[in-house]
């Protein structure tokens, strides 16, 4: 997984390359991991990203005040995914990072700061939630226990659920494809 | 085209993971033990058919239903059904061609499905919902019961889309497309 790679899924809206580290910090978050602990401490850190992204993103003046609201509303979701994917890695007896790290909220700021104009932050969103989704579907073929299977794939599905939205929003297809892997 | 190299991907690593459960050979660890009987794997892999074969009736129920809706809706909404069910059809191939990699039979659909009645588009548009929230419920009930991690991505896919014609189906209908940040809960 490359920094081009992670910035395709932007759906041919060119991205800053600032927001490339963001991007490619969710895609590449279950790669190297290695049992259900591990797998929900990279699910947490993916949502991490998500909020950060999406509070950064609500606080743009590049947004109008429909999109202000969609990217709070949004990132009270992915707030509650958090909430879910901590809970579930607690309960597995690992320790969850009590704040995003600095470099991500650091990456957050710059990815926001660079795009600016609307089209260009709503494509961002939309290449995190692809980034996401794929990174999801790796997790389902890994993880074992049937609880964090349905939480995560109730994840990926709400993901596509934004993802489906920001599309529409950007003027393309919602839904182009028979099967969601995150694949651009 | 890309269509076509999603669901090769798709029915292609079921298949692949079907055809490795059924030969039966058993699996060993690192130290050449034996961790899973080929017995259990064959136990496995018909309970994995089950499971396809379930959603596959989803799937037929919702092929079904966009059928019917495209009869009953007019310009881009009916675009939008007709792409749905394509779209439904290649879930349905891609499951049968993974039972059929098991060894087993794909369950068929009905010759007919109840349809309420539909006397306006908005109407439509309930009817249609309704299918796809069973649908999510369904999948997300049956993805943690499946043995083979490849039909669980497949699975995943699946669902995920199916949550996205949910949230387009409700913003047609004129409300939040996205009220919850848990499918499966309003859904």
């Amino acid at each position: 997984m490359t920094r081009r790679h992670a910035l395709r899924n932007a759906g041919g809206v060119a991205l800053a390359a600032s927001t490339a580290p963001l991007l490619l910090g969710v895609r590449t978050a279950f790669a190297a991991t290695n049992g259900d602990e591990e797998t929900m401490l990279a699910a947490v850190r993916v949502e991490q990203s998500l909020v950060v992204a999406y509070r950064t993103l609500a606080g743009s003046s590049a947004l109008d005040p429909a999109a202000v609201a969609l990217a709070r509303h949004f990132g009270d979701q992915e707030q509650a995914h958090l909430d879910v994917v901590t809970k579930e890695l607690r309960m597995l007896g690992g320790m969850v990072p009590a704040q995003p790290a600095p470099a991500m909220v650091k990456a957050g700021r710059a990815a926001v700061t660079d795009l600016r104009t609307q089209r260009a932050l709503l494509a961002f969103a939309g290449a995190l939630e692809t980034n996401a989704i794929a990174a999801y579907f790796e997790a389902q073929q890994s993880l074992r226990r049937p609880v964090l299977l349905q939480a995560t794939a109730a994840i990926m599905a709400s993901e596509g659920q934004h993802l489906a939205v920001l599309r529409g929003a950007l003027g393309r297809p919602p839904v182009p494809n028979a099967f969601e892997t995150g694949q651009p | 085209m890309v269509e076509r190299r999603a669901f090769l991907a798709v029915a292609g690593t079921a298949l692949a993971g079907g055809v490795l459960t059924a030969c039966g050979s058993g699996s060993q660890d690192d130290n050449g033990i034996a961790t899973e009987t080929g017995a259990e794997q064959s136990t496995a892999a018909s309970a994995d058919v089950a499971i396809v074969n379930q959603a596959l009736v989803v799937e037929q129920r919702a092929i079904a239903t966009y059928r019917t809706a495209a009869q009953h809706l007019s310009g881009a909404r009916r675009r939008t059904a007709r792409t749905f069910e394509a779209q439904e059809r290649m879930h349905a191939d891609a499951l049968a061609s993974a039972v059929m990699a098991l060894g087993a039979t794909p369950a068929t659909g009905r010759d007919r499905y109840a349809v309420p009645s539909l006397p306006d588009e908005a109407a439509v548009l309930r009817f249609a919902m309704g299918v796809e929230q069973i649908a999510v419920a369904q999948y997300l009930d049956l993805i943690p019961r499946l043995s083979s991690q490849n039909l669980r991505g497949t699975f995943a896919s699946i669902l995920t889309v199916e949550a996205e014609h949910l949230a387009v189906l409700r913003e047609e209908a004129g409300q939040e497309p996205v009220p919850d940040a848990f499918v499966g809960r309003s859904t």
